[in-house]
């Protein structure tokens, strides 16, 4: 659930590269992705997670030296998650400076960590109005939005654009509009999981959950793999078995990637929102 | 010599299958790499113990 949740969201996964050394390992020797050296380090301070039958370990905020300064709860929401990456850099200046090279004034440094009014004044002074739409987008700035992508010349950018403001009638609950926007996203386009994954929420709340799965299903098939896919499998999962939250490991391969299934949370995406 | 070319090729192949994770995370790995480059880079390490297993692509 992590890989589909938080780690699939770009304000983590942005964070996570600019600031931290990511790293995952199985914590049984056997694993496909074992690794002694990183099972020796953990297991020093969390000897919990030594042992067999270990409950689902949390995300580990690590010193070099082997110190824990914060963890993040497996089954956390993306924005808790966030939060508690921002709270260990704060509390931990000395890990949290820039890096050599880092330009003070890079607007795309103030974006991935999450310094959004930094960096829509960065984009503006570059004149970079894509840079300054999405950031408003983030910021739900409608008029900003609007008024900055008006402006957005490069027919490359078309989709970008596009997505962007598909993001507004996702964000304003205006699934018909959002429906309509993604569905004009061909498959060439970079944006293309995205569009799918929002097309299958739009038919999903505008109740027609066939349609929906439908839609996730093929995408996950055409697709190479990547956040939307991984997300898109959670929805799938999440309204075939309308909400479950235990599988038998008999049920491997039932999701449309292979997976068992998943457990916890269910896909934030899915909930109806208070208007 | 050719086990250490054999063991060489096989931290590749490890580090090539861990990289199909699709999730845009830049993962380092192996840990010996990742300890490595928090220590130069003083960077804190973001680790993801997995308790349920992984399967042959990277995938968890």
């Amino acid at each position: 659930m992590l890989r589909a949740g938080p780690l699939s969201d770009e304000r983590v996964v942005r964070l996570a590269n600019r600031r931290f050394v990511p790293f995952y390992f199985d914590l049984n020797n056997q694993g496909y992705v074992s690794d002694k050296d990183a099972r020796s380090f953990v297991t020093k301070v969390r000897k919990e997670l030594a042992g067999g039958g270990v409950p689902t370990p949390p995300v580990l905020f690590m010193t070099p030296a082997g110190e824990v300064v914060g963890e993040a709860d497996n089954y956390a929401g993306a924005g808790k998650v966030l939060a508690k990456m921002k709270s260990v850099l704060e509390k931990n200046p000395d890990y949290a400076k820039p890096a050599d090279g880092e330009a003070k004034d890079d607007p795309d440094v103030a974006f991935d960590l999450d310094r959004l009014d930094d960096a829509r004044r960065l984009y503006e002074a570059k004149g970079d109005w894509y840079g300054v739409g999405k950031v408003a987008r983030r910021q739900k700035d409608w008029e900003a939005m609007e008024k900055a992508l008006a402006q957005v010349k490069d027919e490359k950018l078309a989709d970008d654009v596009a997505m962007e403001r598909a993001h507004r009638h996702w964000e304003e609950r205006d699934f018909e509009k959002l429906r309509d926007a993604c569905a004009k996203i061909e498959e060439a386009s970079n944006r293309t999981t995205e569009a799918r994954y929002y097309l299958g929420l739009a038919h999903y709340h505008l109740k027609d959950s066939a349609k929906a799965l439908e839609t996730w299903k093929a995408m996950i098939a055409k697709c190479s793999q990547d956040p939307f896919v991984y997300r898109a499998d959670w929805a799938y999962c999440d309204v075939r078995d309308g909400g479950k939250n235990q599988y038998s490991s008999d049920a491997k391969g039932s999701s449309c990637l292979g997976r068992i299934g998943y457990m916890g949370a269910r896909n934030p995406d899915l909930r109806k929102r208070k208007e | 010599m050719i086990t250490l070319i054999a063991l060489a090729l096989a931290a590749q192949d490890d580090a090539a299958e861990r990289q199909k994770d699709r999730t845009g995370v830049a993962w380092v790995v192996p840990f010996t790499a990742a300890l490595e480059k928090a220590t130069k880079e003083k960077r804190l390490l973001m680790i993801k113990p997995i308790a349920f297993g992984t399967s042959k692509d990277g995938g968890w």
